[in-house]
């Protein structure tokens, strides 16, 4: 019984469907890495994603359907495919690499132009944090002309996957920002 | 899509399946049943219609919203359909690179029913850039102590050997592991209950797998091959299909060099067992598989014997061949007569002594593929006693057109010693029978081949005649009433004048009732008989409404009026041969690129085309473009062609004069011969050669040979040798180097050999010319 009624206040809360988010951001920038980090808790070894790794993990009573797609050249024309009834996007830069960020900026906005991302969120990660050399948040955010970004809700975090720095965080922003939308 | 294509769905229901995939499969969350479902259905779509029933966009759509699948795990039924259904699409579908990733993850951790699936379909959607990354799994797989998961991981090497050989090759060992290590179905069950067999045969699949692959790797090397022969001999095989795999192997090994199995061949001690008898080990292996009750290893000796013609063991062949004819196994009867079939003119006294008898009573055999098979075989041995009752034998309303057309065949082989009775049986099918165009167009074949054949035959070549033109009076084949036509003109003054009338009338009658190309052919063979056509060939001329057959009747009748003595060929060309025209042609196309390279539209000079044909050396006369440019100039590279080349081959020209005292002894090269390969790409060596034609004055020609050797066998060769001179021309050859060797004609002495020598074991090519 008392389940019957937690599913009807879930149902109310629009809480038990599954939230799809999309990792995305170049080759190298740690999605895979933030994808386990989320799952197990620990950092495993990667190789470049040659296509895509899908986990499911629970989130504050939420079903997250997580979707890391690799980032290589080869591989972003494909990140469309997956675009559709997507409620976050989970952009991840490398913090120290300095000559790509132009490139991260324009494969961000291209993709934020896209109708199926009309109403996802976006959560930049400004990652790598543990190294040396790296790019604070507010300085990704310029060279990411975040601050350009209207009608949308966007946030980012300086993190490190590697210590767990800052992944937490971002995600319970996220999180935040998704179930207020499904609230109203 | 076009209007077509709907047209050609109209009956089924792909079109409702390709929709409902596309949205179930896109629902969050997804209902697993319902999904496994569809792709049940979309599997027999492509199953059972093929692929093309979903275009390329169709089938890639279908793949990406499939591979949205893979966020449902723990589902090992949905999961196995996905894998099959990606495994059918990666062939047409594009970027199935995308489900890399997610299958290689579930190789790599999941180890359970799934795995199997999972490592046969990472090679389908794997590229030649991406195949180095399933190394590791595949060999963690490929060490399996589950039989299924070691197949399914050798079989997927075996697909990834086109694209990725050298990461195959580093997994060998792995793979000759599974040939010793008998892994079966039967101890792997943890609970330790048996899993029943259906399938006896496949017991130790794993084993004919790895033997597959093994034989692949080691193609190119003899010796490799026969250490594997003796390696795993039948103690060591247990499932039949590796049996069999190895008693090709022998047919393999033997065919590629009959001397080993001559008696005490120098290669018996190599690795081999002390044979306690005199009788070569490989004679031994092959009597063992004839005697070995397994059917399939039986039949496949018995093949190898026949075709390789070893002599020793023909008649033991023929025993068994003739006890399989009488199994009750139809399978195993069919595949008898088929080989005996294919062979019966190769061993027409052997069939006549052992078989004749059992083939007799086969040809009422209840199965007709054999029975034809039967009749076939006999028709080949078969002499002027008995031929006549064969033939009456022949039920050919009951077959398939198959084996029509191989009934046809065997009569064609017989058409020169029994022309009567065949022609006359080939004339009754011809008219009365429904067939194919094959069916029609093989019995026409074997029609003219008595027209064609010299000896007087009495009135059976007209009888020919007349009834070809019986038959066009009611064919529906086009292409059968042209051959006839073109026939009937060839034929009919020659052979039968004084009824020319007759033939005429019905060529006349094509022209009246026909289509075009009909028309066409017939205006041709008309023309044959110009005494009596010229009248009928102006009306066409003035008639016709198709533009082709005015324009040949107007040709013909112009010939015909120039020619003062109209004979039957005055429309031949005068043909040169086949050769000298395919090289004027290359020589042609090579002016001409110079000349649409050049810009200068102002001349054109055709004679010079012809000339070097006509220099009378016909051997050495392609001329490359801008290499004969370099010949009458200086040696600088002529601007227009690619430079590239030019300069690979000065380097070789410098070479050349290097070696044999410079230009003032050889003289300006004139031409180079296109490069000949010399051996097939699956040699141990592959010889391509090239032939430099130097000219000192107008006299004095010297040819150059340069033969480039490669070695792909994975062992470096010493000391080979080229011709008849015991000097080393190549000291050492690496794998996979590649090197060129000079030698002018005067070395070769007409002896054109190739003779390598590598550790004890010798290889000779010889080529008659070059």
């Amino acid at each position: 019984m008392g389940n019957y009624f937690s599913s009807m206040f879930d149902r109310l809360w629009g809480i038990n469907k599954d939230v799809r988010i999309l990792i995305l951001g170049l080759d190298g920038a740690g999605k895979t890495t933030i994808l386990y980090r989320l799952q197990v808790g620990e950092v495993i070894s990667t190789k470049p994603t040659i296509g895509f790794n899908v986990e499911t993990l629970t989130y504050k009573n939420l079903k997250l359907n997580v979707w890391d797609l690799g980032g290589q050249t080869s591989i972003r024309p494909y990140w469309r495919c997956y675009y559709s009834n997507t409620a976050a996007v989970i952009f991840v830069v490398d913090s120290t690499d300095k000559d790509r960020m132009n490139t991260a900026s324009k494969e961000l906005h291209m993709m934020l132009k896209e109708e199926e991302l009309q109403d996802s969120a976006l959560l930049v990660f400004a990652n790598k944090q543990d190294l040396p050399g790296a790019l604070t948040a507010s300085e990704v955010s310029e060279q990411l002309q975040l601050t350009d970004l209207k009608d949308r809700s966007w946030s980012i975090v300086a993190s490190s996957a590697k210590n767990g720095e800052g992944i937490n965080e971002g995600l319970d922003w996220l999180i935040d920002v998704i179930q207020d939308e499904q609230m109203n | 899509m076009s209007a077509k294509t709907y047209k050609a769905r109209a009956e089924g229901d792909q079109m409702t399946v390709y929709q409902d995939c596309l949205t179930t499969f896109n629902e969050s969350p997804i209902n697993p049943k319902k999904c496994r479902k569809l792709l049940t259905r979309l599997y027999k779509i492509l199953i059972t219609k093929g692929l093309t029933t979903f275009n390329t966009m169709e089938c890639t759509s279908l793949f990406f919203s499939i591979s949205k699948l893979f966020q449902h795990q723990n589902n090992d039924s949905l999961r196995q359909m996905v894998y099959l259904v990606i495994k059918e699409l990666s062939s047409v579908s594009e970027d199935t690179l995308m489900a890399t990733a997610s299958i290689m993850k579930d190789v790599q951790h999941v180890d359970s029913i799934i795995k199997p699936n999972a490592v046969r379909t990472l090679t389908r959607v794997l590229d030649s850039s991406t195949a180095f990354s399933a190394e590791r799994l595949l060999k963690s797989c490929t060490i399996s102590k589950d039989p299924s998961i070691a197949s399914a991981s050798i079989v997927s090497s075996y697909h990834l050997l086109p694209i990725a050989d050298q990461t195959i090759k580093r997994l060998s060992n792995e793979t000759m592991e599974n040939i010793e290590a008998l892994k079966s179905f039967v101890n792997y069950q943890p609970s330790g209950c048996e899993v029943p067999v259906f399938y006896p045969q496949s017991k130790y699949m794993s084993q004919y797998h790895a033997l597959g692959v093994t034989y692949q790797l080691k193609k190119n090397d003899k010796i490799g091959l026969m250490k594997l022969v003796h390696q795993y001999d039948p103690s060591v095989l247990k499932n039949q299909f590796a049996l069999v795999e190895w008693c090709k192997l022998i047919g393999h090994l033997i065919e590629r060099d009959p001397s080993l199995i001559e008696e005490n061949g120098h290669y018996s001690q190599n690795g081999a067992k002390p044979s306690s008898d005199n009788e070569n080990e490989y004679i031994k292996f092959l009597r063992w598989g004839c005697y070995k009750k397994i059917e399939a290893v039986q039949l496949e000796v018995c093949k190898i014997v026949l075709k390789l013609r070893i002599v020793k063991l023909v008649d033991l062949v023929f025993q068994t061949l003739s006890s399989f004819l009488s199994v009750p196994r139809t399978s195993t009867r069919f595949a008898a007569i088929k080989i005996l079939n294919q062979y019966a003119a190769v061993y027409p006294g052997n069939l006549k002594a052992s078989i004749n008898g059992d083939l007799e009573t086969l040809i009422n055999d209840s199965n007709k593929n054999i029975s034809t098979y039967a009749i076939t075989t006999l028709l080949r041995s078969g002499d002027a006693s008995n031929i006549q009752s064969l033939i009456n034998n022949i039920q050919i309303n009951d077959v398939s057109d198959d084996f029509k057309i191989i009934i046809i065949d065997s009569l064609k082989s017989l058409v020169s010693k029994f022309p009567e009775t065949i022609s006359k049986f080939l004339v009754d099918l011809l008219k009365n029978n429904d067939g194919s165009v094959i069916f029609k167009t093989k019995i026409v074949d074997c029609l003219v081949d008595v027209l064609q054949s010299e000896e007087n035959l009495g009135t059976t070549k007209t009888e020919i005649l007349e009834n070809l033109c019986d038959f066009i009076e009611d064919c529906e084949y086009t292409e059968v009433l042209v051959r006839i036509l073109y026939v009937l003109g060839e034929y009919g003054p020659k052979l039968d004048f004084e009824n020319s009338s007759l033939y005429v009338r019905h060529i006349y009658n094509r022209v009246n009732l026909e289509n075009s190309i009909v028309r066409s052919a017939a205006v041709i063979a008309l023309s044959k008989f110009p005494v009596f056509t010229k009248n009928l060939l102006e009306t066409i001329k003035a008639n016709d409404i198709d533009d082709e057959v005015r324009d040949r009747a107007a040709i013909v009748l112009s010939r015909a009026a120039q020619t003062s003595t109209p004979t039957a060929s005055s429309l031949s060309i005068k043909k040169k041969s086949h050769q000298q025209l395919s090289r004027d042609i290359r020589v042609l196309e090579s002016k001409l690129n110079i000349y649409i390279q050049n810009g200068d539209f102002s001349t054109f000079e055709l004679p010079a085309i012809s000339e070097p044909v006509d220099s009378g050396n016909a051997d050495v006369d392609m001329v490359s473009g801008g290499l004969e440019g370099s010949a009458h100039g200086s040696h600088e590279p002529s601007s227009n062609s690619a430079t590239t080349n030019d300069e690979e081959y000065k380097e070789i020209i410098d070479t050349i004069y290097h070696k044999y005292g410079g230009a003032s002894v050889l003289g300006k090269l004139v031409s180079i011969s296109p490069l000949q390969e010399l051996t097939d790409s699956s040699s141990e060596f592959i010889i391509y050669a090239q032939k430099y034609l130097f000219q000192q004055d107008s006299s004095e020609k010297t040819i150059i040979f340069n033969f480039k050797v490669e070695n792909t066998l994975d062992f470096a060769v010493q000391n080979l040798k080229i011709g008849s001179s015991d000097d080393v021309q190549i000291s050492n050859l690496e794998p996979n180097e590649r090197t060129d060797v000079f030698l002018s004609e005067q070395e070769l002495q007409d002896e054109y050999v190739l003779r390598f020598i590598a550790d004890g074991f010798e290889e000779i090519f010889e080529f008659n010319s070059l």
